[in-house]
């Protein structure tokens, strides 16, 4: 046995030693005391038997009747007669108590003994659960935790330090030394929380072979969300369901920015080893604390459901990026990066039309991008209200207007996907990072440039869409609207009849190429891919110009007159060619300059 | 022996080796727990064991009157010895026992009729701040069982029974008793001094208890302690007033007696709208805790000699006006 074995064991002796002193002292607090009644005379006398009997009602024996009957009549009785009724007074008690026959079971499951008398004023010092200090098993149990801690702390070797379990333990263990198990109530959490460090380590077995002092994160995941989960456990009393749910979350959490630490760390280390240690530990503690609080703050059941592992590992490993990118949203008290997630993540799920909420760690993750991208101007740093977040903002307004039911005829009917709405969503977001003004921006009549746009490009693709325009197709022109707004403004202004003018646009090209009426000239406009092209060129085209509103309103009817020279070309069977449409658009917009 | 006592024996043994010296206080104090634990099993044996059926096994109540006082002077002497050792005390009062140590030797002192020590230790026990709720209770209702035990002793050997005269005096002066009955006649009796002094210490006790036991949290055992007590109370004054005699006692008379006493404590009026039956019934359904009234011997009696009667008995709990 070594010297660091035998100090070890002096100083793990004590520890237990100690705690078990106070265990020892609390039980003897909490002991139950056989308490004396005060004294009286348990003999019932004839007033206790007069009132017994007071208005009872007997068929027999004559000799009780008749002295109940002198009761109620309030007469007098001799002496003989007091002495029979305290008799059958006692007969009565002896039939209550033990019925007719010699039984001594009682009701609650005890049995009658001379030393019922005992049982029954045999009193603990507080009533089940209300004890304040803690059990003897928690006391104790918690002081061997923390031997046990604190031999792999003091004795490493026996970890093998070299071998990867042994680092990963090491720092896991060196954690959870500075927390005190035996006052705080995680109970199964530190083992789960264990096995989580050694599957990550054992499904990244590059962590730690890299120099990223990945034992750094362990550590700080460890700390900060142990203590916030002994936190949470304190307030739930002995409610099984929340401290389950409380402890399910926590390993999930903790396994989830486990993982999502590691990936940053290999994907890109260079970004996550550039900031200073003090900084990647609390990058990483408030990382797990945001998703934590986002699934604490939400309603029982509403996202378990859509959580997956796999989608809380991305959503940590956006949030580590986030932040290791934006420092802005990590502040003190913890005002910005929680409230964000967890306002998102809610908002989301409140969206009735949003069938599949499976959908919600994508979206989230989407904005925390996009927030991080441009954090001075889709959250300002002097506003911390989630709610004037422009990407969160955004996100709702694209997924309730692509999700919202289509109106009664509508031509165009398409099933969308999760990945649909993911897509359009990135595609907005992404915009917006890149120029956040024209969401911002209002319309001249208030509505909002974002949701006017989508809308309208949206109720186009239904009126004017047919089975020939193929999912893919529409979604692609919607997408291409969003980002012809962002490159010029004035797409989403307002023609003189009304319409926006991407969508008009969108409604020329359409409307020319599905009432053609000629197959050939159909099939070759309506095939994957050339829908788009061809709004691609109009919109590049259009965007070359200073538009005015009447230059507007003649540039659609010019498109239209292009379009039908390309239709009948097309019909003539000349092949489409987009160098010469281009050209043709060019000419025509010009045309009078 | 239970996997809990192992634990505390495990426990006791851990903290006798590692902490030889750490511990004693502890061991002492338990060691009066145990005492007192003991001589309480006997008291009550003692007192009540003859209730039982007289086929059921147990220890003979002729020698539990001895093993229960010789129990609680052992308790005394035993709190009394870590008093008085500073080094004892000072741990006691780190490991905040010290209170706890008092509130057995309050006790104690109760049952050994060494009233005035027990009221003063029971001060002194609240006063260390660190009494659980079980203790704090007790403290709390130590004047009342004391009222109790000596109205009880002056009723049993402090004075022969006493002899009262009906009298026309409208209200109660010194020496007269002025009863309602329950045909709304008052009744004013000439009684001596001592019963007067007996009703005013029951009528005492009965609401100092009554306050011990409401202060208690909700759901306590230590509250059906304290309401079988107030009810050994009402037993008490019951017995007052069957000792009373006059001519042409009328057949319900103990319990417009019994009435009329219970009223004297104030708390009756305050918490009970002046009902007594209310009151008595709230003590019933303390004992009962929401389940059937406990066919136990004692309860049983304690609750009739209250003057619940049968068909309520039969009812079952909670008793209903």
């Amino acid at each position: 046995m070594n010297a660091d074995l035998v100090l070890f064991a002096i100083r793990g002796a004590l520890q237990i030693g100690n705690q078990a002193r106070v265990a020892y002292v609390n039980s003897t607090k909490r002991r139950a005391l056989v308490l004396p009644l005060p004294n009286f005379d348990p003999s019932p006398d004839i007033g206790a038997a007069v009132d017994f009997f007071d208005e009872s009602h007997y068929e027999e024996p004559a000799q009780l009747v008749a002295l109940i009957e002198k009761i109620n009549l309030n007469q007098s009785f001799t002496p003989q007669e007091e002495q029979q009724l305290i008799e059958y007074h006692n007969d009565e008690i002896a039939k209550l108590v033990f019925g007719n026959e010699d039984f001594l079971d009682l009701d609650d499951g005890t049995s009658i003994s001379r030393e019922s008398v005992n049982a029954l004023v045999t009193i603990t010092q507080w009533q089940r659960g209300a004890d304040p200090n803690p059990t003897v098993l928690q006391s104790v149990a918690g002081s061997l935790l923390d031997v046990g801690i604190d031999y792999f702390v003091q004795v490493p070797d026996s970890l093998d330090e070299s071998s990867r379990k042994g680092r990963a333990l090491g720092s896991f263990f060196t954690a959870l030394d500075g927390i005190s198990f035996a006052e705080a109530p995680v109970k199964q959490l530190p083992r789960k929380l264990m096995i989580s460090v050694l599957e990550t380590i054992n499904a990244n077995p590059d962590l730690l072979s890299s120099n990223s002092n990945y034992q750094e994160i362990i550590g700080a995941t460890t700390r900060s969300l142990v203590t916030d989960i002994g936190k949470r456990l304190e307030n739930v009393d002995n409610d099984l369901t929340k401290t389950e749910r409380i402890e399910f979350w926590g390993e999930t959490v903790f396994r989830s920015v486990l993982s999502g630490a590691g990936e940053l760390v290999l994907s890109d280390a260079g970004k996550y080893l550039g900031i200073d240690n003090k900084s990647k530990q609390i990058l990483v503690e408030r990382a797990g604390l945001a998703i934590l609080g986002m699934v604490d703050d939400a309603p029982a059941g509403r996202l378990e459901a859509v959580f997956s592992s796999a989608n809380l590992e991305e959503l940590a490993d956006t949030v580590l990026l986030v932040l290791a990118e934006n420092p802005d949203l990590i502040t003190d008290d913890d005002s910005r990066l929680r409230p964000l997630i967890s306002k998102a993540a809610g908002d989301i799920a409140a969206i009735d039309a949003l069938e599949h909420k499976g959908l919600i760690p994508e979206v989230v993750r989407l904005v925390l991008v996009a927030t991080g991208e441009n954090a001075h101007l889709i959250w300002p740093i002097e506003d911390d209200d989630p709610a004037h977040n422009l990407a969160l903002t955004s996100a709702k307004t694209i997924i309730a207007t692509i999700t919202a039911p289509p109106p009664a005829g509508s031509t165009w009917k398409f099933r969308i996907s999760d990945a649909d709405i993911a897509d359009i969503t990135e595609t907005v977001l992404t915009e917006l990072a890149s120029n956040p003004g024209w969401v911002i921006d209002e319309l001249s009549d208030g509505d909002s440039t974002l949701e006017t746009v989508l809308e309208a490009t949206f109720g186009v693709l239904r009126e004017r869409g047919s089975n020939m325009l193929s999912k893919d197709t529409g979604l692609q022109i919607l997408s291409q609207s969003i980002q012809a707004v962002a490159l010029r403004n004035e797409f989403s202004e307002k023609l003189p009849d009304g319409r926006v003018l991407i969508a008009a646009v969108i409604d020329a090209i359409l409307a020319g190429v599905f009432d053609t009426g000629n197959e050939r000239a159909l099939w070759q406009l309506a095939k994957q891919g050339t829908l788009d092209v061809m709004l691609k060129i109009v919109v590049e085209e259009i965007a070359e110009l200073k538009l005015t509103t009447d230059l507007s309103a003649q540039v659609v009817g010019s498109l239209k007159a292009v379009l039908q020279n390309h239709i009948a070309g097309l019909q003539a069977g000349a092949p489409w060619n987009p160098e010469d449409f281009a050209q043709d658009l060019a000419d025509a917009f010009t045309e009078g300059d | 022996m239970s996997v809990q006592n192992r634990i505390y024996d495990l426990l006791a043994l851990m903290c006798a080796v590692l902490l030889a010296t750490g511990c004693s206080h502890v061991n002492h104090l338990r060691d009066a727990q145990d005492s007192f634990n003991q001589a309480a099993k006997a008291d009550n044996l003692y007192r009540y064991a003859d209730l039982q059926p007289a086929n059921l096994n147990g220890a003979s109540p002729a020698t539990d009157a001895l093993s229960a006082s010789t129990g609680y002077a052992a308790a005394i002497a035993s709190i009394e010895e870590l008093k008085n050792d500073t080094k004892a005390r000072s741990k006691l009062e780190a490991d905040e026992l010290y209170g706890y140590a008092l509130a057995l030797q309050s006790l104690a002192y109760w049952r050994l009729q060494k009233w005035d020590q027990a009221v003063d230790t029971s001060r002194t026990a609240s006063a260390t701040g660190h009494l659980g709720d079980r203790d704090l209770a007790l403290m709390n209702a130590i004047p009342g069982l004391i009222k109790n035990d000596q109205a009880f002793e002056m009723l049993t050997v402090g004075s022969s029974t006493p002899t009262c005269t009906k009298s026309s005096a409208p209200a109660s002066p010194p020496g007269k008793w002025k009863l309602q009955m329950a045909d709304n006649t008052t009744l004013t009796l000439d009684c001596d001094l001592a019963l007067i002094a007996v009703r005013d210490q029951l009528g005492g006790a009965l609401c100092d208890v009554d306050t011990a036991r409401i202060g208690a949290p909700s759901g306590h055992p230590v509250r059906t302690y304290l309401a079988l007590s107030q009810l050994a109370v009402v037993a008490n004054i019951r017995s007052m007033c069957g000792s009373v005699t006059f001519n042409d006692k009328p057949i319900k008379f103990n319990r417009d007696c019994a009435d009329a006493t219970i009223r004297t404590g104030s708390c009756v009026a305050v918490r009970y709208n002046d009902k007594p039956g209310t009151f008595i019934q709230a003590m019933v359904n303390e004992v009962c805790g929401g389940r059937p009234l406990r066919k136990d011997a004692l309860v049983v009696n304690l609750v009739t000699n209250s003057g619940i009667g049968k068909a309520q008995i039969e009812a079952g709990c909670p008793l209903t006006h």
